[in-house]
């Protein structure tokens, strides 16, 4: 069971690590440019927008069985709240601060990096956060492809007909999805006092 | 230490928003000598927030040309221009986020200064400004009063010994009692700095004991340009005579200040 515990949220940090590693950064250059950003925002939606067992069933076709399979379905769907949700905390910085901050005539990078980014990091953090729960909730499925997180306790003790194992699963997945709610929760607080 | 202070020069300028009929600057041509004190009045709409603007960039140029130190203004590298250039506006203007000392590093920074140089200059400003740096300099732009959150804007904007200063309104959020400290404190901090200074007030009494020339606009247009003493004396027609005059009363109280600021030989 702890094992269990540890390769789900294991599974789960490193999705959301790797996803943000791509989103923000992308979002970051892209908020200005409405014309790239809005390819690259359909793009993650639609990928967002897929069924998570096809994309499983897809996936361990090409990849195979395992976790790594249950590691792309978890980036590729982490993608799209980062990414809207670190753009959209760039859009809503009020055009005053922005304008000051031209008008110190800062390089875009370290205006992005000490004026934006400070700003803006209540709605990254949420976006973080909205991405981190899919991810404890959609790990659960890898056990269905031979994933090591709680969903392989769950769906052993559904086949299993084993009561006891298949509400530790479940249970195991509400109480990560509630700490890490709590977690981020208590970040954004954070970050909203200056 | 300090380059020299910047000239500017306003030719034929005009700007046109999309959307908007009349233009928000028609025809302006005007010269800021280098070391000049220019407080430009107007009433809101007038065009003179847009004046400033224009200079750093933040407002395009429809037609006409700006130039600085007789290089017009596209052919200074964006950025670097804007460095060297300070810039203060009403309310706001300072970084939540960031401490005071952060707030006046920001461009320091990004020029290089070595921390050492950064943080003497920022506590010399702070000092000039009267904030004490040992007590303000950590502390964040929301446990300042108006007052010093303005003194802060104007020391961020004096950091970097700016070419040319563009102040908007720098008191506009100042509890009125506290005006004529602030103010009377500012003439000794830009008599300090040696730098060209454009000013936006719709404070006329401001712009008579700051300025050594006033411009007047109206409606987009440069109505009147001219030492305190030379409008006061001899308004050059009725809209001049009427913001800068007001009635007979104020009129001859405007006139005793100036005498009191600049006697007469």
């Amino acid at each position: 069971m702890i094992s269990a515990i540890v390769a789900h949220i294991v599974l789960c940090a490193v999705a959301v690590a790797i996803a943000a590693a791509i989103a923000i950064p992308s979002a970051l250059a892209l908020a200005d440019r409405p014309r790239f950003e809005r390819p690259l925002s359909a793009l993650l939606g639609a990928l967002y927008t897929v069924p998570s067992l096809a994309l499983l069933a897809v996936l361990v076709r090409f990849v195979g069985l395992g976790d790594t399979s249950v590691e792309i379905a978890l980036v590729a769907y982490a993608l799209y709240a980062i990414f809207r949700s670190t753009v959209a905390g760039i859009r809503a910085i009020p055009p005053e601060e922005r304008e000051v901050a031209m008008a110190l005539g800062l390089p875009a990078w370290r205006r992005r990096l000490r004026v934006d980014v400070p700003l803006a990091m209540p709605a990254i953090l949420s976006g973080l956060r909205i991405a981190t729960l899919g991810s404890i909730a959609l790990a659960t499925l890898g056990g269905y492809v031979g994933g090591s997180g709680l969903g392989s306790i769950l769906f052993t003790g559904f086949a299993l007909q084993n009561r006891a194992m298949l509400l530790q699963g479940a249970f195991g997945v509400v109480a990560l999805a509630l700490l890490g709610e709590f977690v981020f929760r208590a970040l954004e607080f954070r970050s909203l006092q200056p | 230490m300090t380059d020299s202070p910047y000239s500017v020069a306003f030719d034929r300028a005009s700007v046109r928003f999309p959307g908007s009929a009349a233009p928000a600057l028609e025809n302006l041509s005007l010269q800021v000598a280098a070391g000049e004190l220019l407080a430009i009045v107007g009433a809101s709409g007038s065009g003179k927030s847009t004046l400033l603007r224009c200079i750093n960039r933040l407002v395009e140029l429809s037609d006409g040309c700006i130039s600085i130190d007789g290089r017009e203004l596209r052919e200074f590298e964006l950025g670097a221009l804007r460095r060297s250039i300070g810039y203060a506006i009403q309310g706001v203007g300072l970084f939540a986020h960031l401490t005071v000392a952060e707030n006046l590093a920001l461009v320091p920074e990004t020029l290089g200064w070595p921390r050492k140089r950064m943080k003497a200059r920022i506590d010399e400003l702070l000092a000039a400004v009267r904030l004490e740096p040992t007590i303000y300099r950590n502390r964040r732009p929301r446990e300042l009063s108006g007052g010093q959150a303005q003194r802060v804007g104007i020391a961020r904007a004096l950091v970097a010994y700016p070419r040319l200063l563009l102040l908007d309104e720098p008191f506009g959020a100042v509890d009125p009692i506290l005006r004529p400290q602030l103010q009377a404190e500012l003439l000794g901090v830009l008599r300090e700095a040696r730098t060209t200074t454009l000013f936006v007030t719709h404070d006329v009494d401001e712009a008579l004991l700051l300025g050594n020339r006033i411009a007047v606009m109206h409606d987009g247009r440069l109505q009147a340009i001219g030492t305190p003493r030379a409008l006061l004396e001899n308004p050059p027609d009725s809209f001049t005579a009427e913001i800068l005059c007001g009635d007979e009363l104020l009129h001859r109280y405007r006139r005793a200040r100036l005498d009191e600021r600049e006697p007469r030989e």
